[in-house]
């Protein structure tokens, strides 16, 4: 096998340095694996210690060599709304992608 | 029971395909196929004009060696090596193609089962032969193709000693047992989820392999068998006239026919100057002895939708 960084080791790397930069430390989050919707490279939660649960979902079309997409949706980080964001964006991917 | 082979593409928009981990295999007018360096199992197809990639293959074969069985993990492992070298994110692929099935242990022989499967409904039938053996059959319409052949060929042909040997250990293959494939092939895979496009994650989810699952269970089943005659216990049951309406009577079901009316009306067809009222009626009377002979049960012996039952319950605990 190739030797290649994997998923969680591209986006540690990146999270550790834009992460730095941008919040300097103020908030964080880890990023989880959503199990049915492996198209999304994960999700995290902004930030539970303060009570705000504002949702992260990361995604990349090309395993983070070029661009990524950051959606965030204020409020929703929360365990029951989980499915339906994922499904929500998932869905607007469907039809942006039947349009073209 | 797993999936198999993927037909998937996807549209690169401003990306490029990083070919670094391809092999050129050809270049066509519109295309050019690549396979993954070292493995010729999975092909990568690059549409220059539309930016758009094509990967076909077997995941479990590039995975394991073989596709005798294939778990989640071994497909997320083979598909996120793939989305590795090309530097794309292939979850995202609409799915064009795909193959689902299972390979079931059967107490017979491989022909035989092969033979008491004669038809299903809207599909045109195909039987294929090595030499004067039958080994498979292949359904199909537009949507689907539906595959039933003899496994135990292509293990004892196709793959390795060392792959075989594994294949006993892990998941107990007998080269003596009797194996058959049962597989789905979904030409159209949105018309049996009934969505607009089926991307590869959806796929992949509980949710779907579960439908895969009964739905390769609903097309077994529709398959319409014959060997649903018990055969006679004794050789004087067992004449020259009995034997043709065996037959016959296993085609009842099949083809919507009542045995007995068509030799009645045949019989009755012949002319006044071949065969008299007392003839006709000697014909008859040795005809029904010879039916009463027979006796059918409702279900093929060589069904074995319960044998898939039983591996669904058992992978679905």
């Amino acid at each position: 096998m190739i030797q290649k960084y994997s998923k969680k080791e591209k986006i540690y790397n990146f999270l550790l340095e834009t992460g730095k930069e941008l919040s300097k430390r103020k908030v964080h989050t880890s990023i989880w694996e959503m199990e049915c919707f492996t198209e999304f490279e994960g999700y995290g939660i902004i930030d539970e210690r303060f009570n705000i649960f504002d949702l992260l979902i990361l995604q990349s079309e090309n395993n983070f060599t070029s661009s990524f997409t950051l959606y965030l949706f204020r409020g929703l980080g929360k365990p029951e709304y989980l499915a339906d964001v994922f499904q929500y964006v998932r869905n607007c991917h469907k039809t942006q992608k039947s349009l073209v | 029971m797993n999936l198999d082979y993927i037909d998937i593409t996807k549209f690169l928009h401003k990306d490029t395909l990083c070919t670094e981990y391809l092999q050129k295999n050809a270049v066509y007018k519109e295309a050019v196929q690549y396979h993954l360096q070292g493995c010729k199992n999975i092909e990568v197809w690059e549409y220059p004009a539309t930016n758009q990639i094509r990967i076909k293959g077997s995941i479990p074969y590039f995975v394991n060696g073989h596709n005798y069985f294939s778990t989640m993990n071994d497909w997320k492992e083979g598909l996120d090596y793939i989305a590795g070298c090309l530097n794309q994110n292939i979850y995202t692929c609409n799915v064009n193609k795909f193959e689902f099935g299972t390979i079931q242990e059967i107490p017979f022989i491989e022909a035989d089962f092969l033979h008491n499967h004669i038809k299903l409904q809207g599909m045109t039938v195909k039987p294929y032969y090595q030499g004067n053996v039958l080994t498979g059959k292949v359904f199909e319409n537009s949507n689907l193709i539906t595959k039933l052949y003899d496994v135990s060929r292509n293990i004892k042909n196709k793959l390795d000693y060392s792959i075989r040997n594994e294949l006993s250990r892990a998941y107990g293959w007998d080269k003596e047992k009797h194996y058959i494939k049962v597989e789905n092939h979904y030409k159209k895979p949105e018309t049996l989820f009934k969505q607009q496009n089926l991307i590869l994650s959806e796929l992949l989810s509980d949710e779907h392999l579960k439908k895969l699952q009964i739905d390769l269970i609903n097309t077994y089943k529709s398959i319409m068998k014959t060997g649903c005659i018990h055969i006679p216990a004794t050789k004087s049951d067992i004449n020259s006239g009995t034997i043709p309406l065996m037959v016959l009577k296993e085609l009842e079901n099949i083809f919507d026919i009542n045995t007995e009316e068509l030799i009645k009306q045949k019989i009755k067809s012949i002319p006044d100057e071949i065969f008299n009222k007392n003839d006709r009626k000697a014909r008859v009377k040795q005809i029904k002895d010879n039916l009463k002979k027979i006796i059918s049960t409702e279900k093929s012996s060589y069904d074995i939708t319960e044998l898939l039952n039983i591996k669904l319950n058992a992978e679905n605990i």
